[in-house]
C-alpha cells in the first residue's frame, strides 16, 4: 500500500472515532460526514445531484442551444458546493488537529496531497461529480454526441480538483489567527464575497431562462470555464484550449492549496510570529463578559464573522431583495409591509447563531469545567448574535425611514430586533441541547450537517407564515387603520417570539 | 471534603475505577499517585461531573457532582491534566470571562488576578495571546483559572508538569496555605519525591483500586520500605515486575 493511502485511512478513522466519542455513549448514532463507507457517505449527495443534473439537462436533449448554459451552470454548482464543503471539512481537520501528529514525520507534501484528496472524495467529494456527469451522459446518449460525455467528465473532474483547491486555500486561512487587523478585515471581506456567490444561484436561472428566445449564448461565454467544456464538446476550438488550460490551472491550485493547508496544519495556529504588544491589559467583570469574549473571538476569526453576518443578514436579504423590489415598484407602498418584513428578516436570521458555537472551537472544552447550564450558554450565544448584527438593525431602520416614513421604519427596527433575538434564542436552545456531553471542541461538524438546513427551513415556514398573517389586514382593507393593525400584529408576534425564546432558554437547566 | 464511596467506572471492558472508597479530608494536602492508566484523572474528573460513576457515590462538600455538576463546579477549582484554553484570547480576557461566569465582583476579581499573576510571574504575558505562550506559562494560566473563584476544594491534575522550579515552589506553598485555611487540596503527580515532600496524605491507585493510603511515613513503615519509591512499587506489586524486566533486558 502506498503511503498516502495509509495516511488517508488514518485521517478518516481518526475523524470518525472522535465524532463517535463526541456523540457520547448515550447517543450512539454516528455523526454525518465521517460515518459509513465510500458509498454511504456519497450516496445521498450523488442521488440529489443526479436528479438535479438530469432535470437541468432535459431541455438540452431536445434543443442543442441549452447544452452550453445548462452544463456550465451545473459545473458552477459543483464548484461552489464542493469548495464550500471542502472548506468546512478543512476547518474541522485543523481545529481537531488531525494533521498535527503527521507533522513530525518524514512524509512528503505529495503524500499529504493525495491523502487529502482521497479523504475528500471519501467524505462525499465523489458525489460532486454527479452534478455534471449524468446530465452529460444523458445528452450524449440521446443526441448521439459522445464528445459531450467526454468533455462533461473532464469538466466534472477539473472542477472537483479546483473545488478542493479553493476549499483548502480558504479553509486553511480560517483557524489561523493573525494579529493584523487589516488582514483580518480583508479576510472577512473575502469570505463574504465567497458566500455571496450564492447570489449566482439567484441570477443564473434568470440568465439561463433568457437564452430561451435567443440563439445560444453570448460568444465570450463559450470561452469561459466551465462553459467552455460543453462548448469544446461542440467543437469550438478556442474553447478546447481554454478548457485544457483551466484543467491544468485547477490542478495547480489544488497543489498550492494542499501545500498551504499542510503548512498551516504543521506550523501551529499563528500566521505571523508576533512582536506582540505586551503592554496594556485590563481585568473587567460583569454579566457582559461572555458577550465580550465571543465578540473578541469573532474579531479574531474572519471566517466565522463572515458566516454569521452572512446567515443572519445577507442571506435573508438576498431572499427579501426581489420581494422588496417588487413591492417598491408596485404602487402599494412598501411602508405598510415593513414591520412584517422586519419580523421575517429577524426570524430567519436567528439561525446564524449556529456559527457562534463553532466559534469556540477547542476552547469550548474549558466551558465544561465552568458552572454553566446549557440554557445560559444558549442565551449568551443569542445575545452575541443580536449584538453582532445590531448595526444592521440601524441600517434597516434608516432605509425603512427613508422609503416608508419614520413610524414604519421604527416599527420595522423593533420587530426585526425583537424577532432576531427571540429566534436566535430558540435556535440556540435547540443547538445547546444537542451539544456533546463530554468536553469536546465545537466545530461546524458538532451538529449534524442537516441541522442548519432544517432550522433555516423551519424558520422560513414559521416566520413566513407569521409575517403573512401580519400583513393580512393591510392587504385586505387598506387605509391607515388597517396598516396600524398590521403593525400591531407584527409587534405582538415578535414580542411573542422573544418570550418563547426566553422561556426555552430558561427551561434548559441541564449542565454543560 | 471530597469523598468516594465504592465508586466504579467502566469504559467498555476496562475497569477504570473498581470499587474505590477514599476520603480526602480538608486541612491537609492530599496526593494521588498511581501508574499510567490507574484511574487518577478519571477520579478527579468525577469531582466536577465530567465523568459519572457507574455505581457508588462521589461527594464534594455534600454535593453530588453527577447530579448537580454546576453546583460542584462552584465549589471545586479543577485544573485538568490536558491544558484547555482559548488560544486567541489573552490571559487577561480569559480571567475576565471565567471570573464573570463565577460571578466574582470586579474589585475582588482584580485583586485575585493580581495576586495570582504576581505569584506565577504572568504579568508580562497578560496582553499576549494564549496561543503564543509557552507550555509552562499555559499551565500557570490553567492553574490560576482554577483558583480564581477561591474554591473550597482544589483539585489539580498533574499541576507540576511543565512548571519551572520557581513556579513549582510557589505552587507548593500555595497548596500548603490552602490546606492551612481548612480547604480540601488534592493533586496528582508521578514525581514521588514531590509527593513525599509536599503531601500529608498519599493515596496510591493501581488498576482502579486503592492499594495504599496514609502519610508518607505510615506508608513506608507499613511496607517496610526505605523510600516512597520502594513503597510505591511494593504497594502496586510492580517491584517484582521491574526487577524481572531489568534482568531480562540487561541481566543486571
Ligand atoms: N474516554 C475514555 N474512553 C475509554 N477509556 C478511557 C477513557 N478515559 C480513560 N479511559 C481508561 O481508563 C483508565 C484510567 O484512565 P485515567 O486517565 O484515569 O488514568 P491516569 O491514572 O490519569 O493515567 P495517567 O497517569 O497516564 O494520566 C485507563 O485504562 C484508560 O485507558
Ligand atoms: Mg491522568
Amino acid at each position: 500500500m502506498a503511503r498516502w493511502s495509509e495516511i488517508a485511512g488514518i485521517l478518516a478513522k481518526e475523524a470518525s472515532y472522535r465524532a463517535r466519542r463526541r456523540a457520547g455513549a448515550e447517543r450512539s448514532r454516528l455523526i454525518k460526514l465521517v460515518g459509513g463507507g465510500l458509498v454511504r457517505s456519497n450516496l445521498l449527495g450523488a442521488l440529489l445531484f443526479t436528479g438535479m443534473s438530469l432535470f437541468f439537462c432535459i431541455g438540452a436533449v431536445f434543443d442543442q442551444r441549452f447544452i452550453v448554459p445548462m452544463m456550465g451552470v451545473l459545473g458552477l454548482v459543483e464548484l461552489l458546493v464542493g469548495a464550500f464543503a471542502t472548506a468546512s471539512t478543512v476547518h474541522v481537520i485543523l481545529t481537531e488537529g488531525l494533521l498535527e501528529p503527521l507533522s513530525t514525520l518524514p512524509v512528503t507534501e505529495s503524500d499529504i496531497r493525495l491523502a487529502l484528496l482521497s479523504v475528500g472524495v471519501y467524505w462525499g467529494g465523489l458525489s460532486m461529480v454527479f452534478a455534471v456527469i449524468p446530465g452529460a451522459l444523458l445528452i450524449a446518449a440521446r443526441r448521439g454526441m459522445w464528445t459531450v460525455a467526454l468533455w462533461g467528465t473532464l469538466e466534472a473532474v477539473a472542477l472537483l480538483l479546483l473545488a478542493f483547491g479553493v476549499g483548502y486555500l480558504l479553509g486553511s486561512l480560517s483557524p489561523k489567527y493573525t494579529r493584523s487587523r487589516i488582514s483580518r478585515a480583508l479576510q472577512t471581506v473575502a469570505w463574504l464575497l465567497f458566500f455571496g456567490f450564492g447570489l449566482l444561484f439567484q441570477l443564473l436561472p434568470h440568465q439561463a431562462a433568457g437564452f430561451e428566445g435567443e440563439a445560444g449564448v453570448p460568444g465570450w461565454l463559450l470561452l469561459v470555464p466551465p462553459f467552455s467544456f460543453p462548448a469544446a464538446a461542440l467543437g469550438v476550438r478556442e474553447a478546447i484550449a481554454s478548457s485544457l488550460a483551466f484543467a491544468a490551472l485547477s490542478s495547480v491550485i489544488l497543489r498550492v492549496g494542499a501545500g498551504r493547508l499542510w503548512r498551516a496544519a504543521s506550523s501551529g495556529r499563528f500566521a505571523l510570529p508576533t512582536s506582540a504588544p505586551t503592554g496594556k491589559w485590563v481585568i473587567t467583570a460583569g454579566r457582559l463578559q461572555p458577550l465580550k469574549k465571543d465578540l473578541r473571538l469573532l474579531g479574531m476569526n474572519p471566517r466565522m464573522l463572515a458566516s454569521t453576518v452572512y446567515y443572519a443578514v445577507i442571506g435573508p436579504a438576498i431572499v427579501i431583495a426581489p420581494m422588496l423590489a417588487d413591492v417598491m415598484t408596485g404602487d402599494s407602498g412598501i411602508s405598510r409591509f415593513l414591520p412584517a418584513i422586519g419580523l421575517f428578516f429577524g426570524g430567519v436570521g436567528g439561525a446564524g447563531v449556529y456559527y457562534l458555537y463553532a466559534l469556540d472551537a477547542e476552547g469550548a472544552r474549558l466551558l465544561y469545567h465552568l458552572p454553566l447550564t446549557r440554557g445560559e450558554v444558549a442565551r449568551q450565544k443569542a445575545l452575541t448574535l443580536a449584538a453582532t448584527v445590531s448595526p444592521i438593525v440601524l441600517i434597516v431602520g434608516v432605509v425603512g425611514a427613508l422609503s416608508g416614513g419614520m413610524l414604519a421604519g421604527l416599527a420595522a427596527v423593533v420587530t426585526y430586533g425583537l424577532t432576531l433575538l427571540g429566534s436566535a434564542m430558540l435556535n440556540s436552545a435547540i443547538l445547546a441541547k444537542r451539544l456533546p456531553r463530554e468536553p469536546s471542541a465545537w466545530t461546524q461538524e458538532t451538529f449534524s450537517k442537516g441541522t442548519l438546513g432544517l432550522l433555516m427551513l423551519a424558520e422560513f415556514v414559521v416566520f413566513g407564515a407569521a409575517a403573512a398573517a401580519a400583513v393580512v389586514p393591510a392587504m385586505l382593507f387598506g387605509g391607515v387603520g388597517s396598516d396600524l393593525l398590521s403593525t400591531a400584529l407584527a409587534l405582538i408576534e415578535s414580542i411573542f417570539t422573544l418570550y418563547l425564546g426566553w422561556k426555552w432558554t430558561r427551561g434548559l437547566r441541564d449542565p454543560l | 471534603m471530597l469523598s468516594y464511596l465504592d465508586v466504579t467506572k467502566l469504559y467498555g471492558e476496562v475497569k477504570a475505577l473498581d470499587g474505590v472508597t477514599v476520603e480526602f479530608r480538608s486541612g491537609v494536602i492530599n496526593a494521588l499517585l498511581g501508574p499510567n492508566g490507574s484511574g487518577k484523572s478519571t477520579m478527579m474528573k468525577m469531582s466536577v461531573g465530567l465523568v459519572r460513576p457507574d455505581s457508588g457515590q462521589v461527594r464534594v462538600d455534600g454535593v453530588d457532582p453527577s447530579k448537580d455538576p454546576v453546583a460542584a463546579r462552584r465549589i471545586v477549582g479543577y485544573s485538568p491534566e490536558e491544558i484547555v484554553l482559548y488560544e486567541s484570547l489573552t490571559p487577561a480576557e480569559l480571567f475576565s470571562f471565567v471570573g464573570s461566569i463565577h460571578g466574582i465582583p470586579k474589585e475582588t476579581l482584580k485583586e485575585r488576578v493580581n495576586t495570582l499573576i504576581r505569584l506565577f510571574r504572568l504579568e508580562e504575558y497578560m496582553g499576549k495571546l494564549i496561543g503564543e505562550l509557552s507550555h509552562g506559562n499555559r499551565r500557570k494560566v490553567s492553574i490560576a483559572l482554577a483558583l480564581l473563584h477561591d474554591p473550597r476544594v482544589v483539585i489539580l491534575d498533574e499541576p507540576f508538569s511543565g512548571l519551572d522550579p520557581q513556579a513549582g515552589k510557589i505552587l507548593k506553598e500555595l497548596l500548603r496555605k490552602y490546606a492551612n485555611e481548612g480547604r480540601t487540596v488534592l493533586f496528582s503527580t508521578h514525581v514521588l519525591e514531590l509527593a513525599e515532600a509536599v503531601a500529608d496524605r498519599i493515596t496510591i491507585l493501581h488498576q482502579g483500586r486503592v492499594v495504599g493510603f496514609g502519610s508518607p511515613k505510615d506508608l513506608k513503615e507499613r511496607l517496610a520500605a526505605a523510600d516512597l519509591e520502594t513503597a510505591f512499587l511494593k504497594a502496586t506489586g510492580l517491584s517484582e515486575e521491574v526487577r524481572e524486566l531489568l534482568e531480562t533486558l540487561w541481566g543486571s
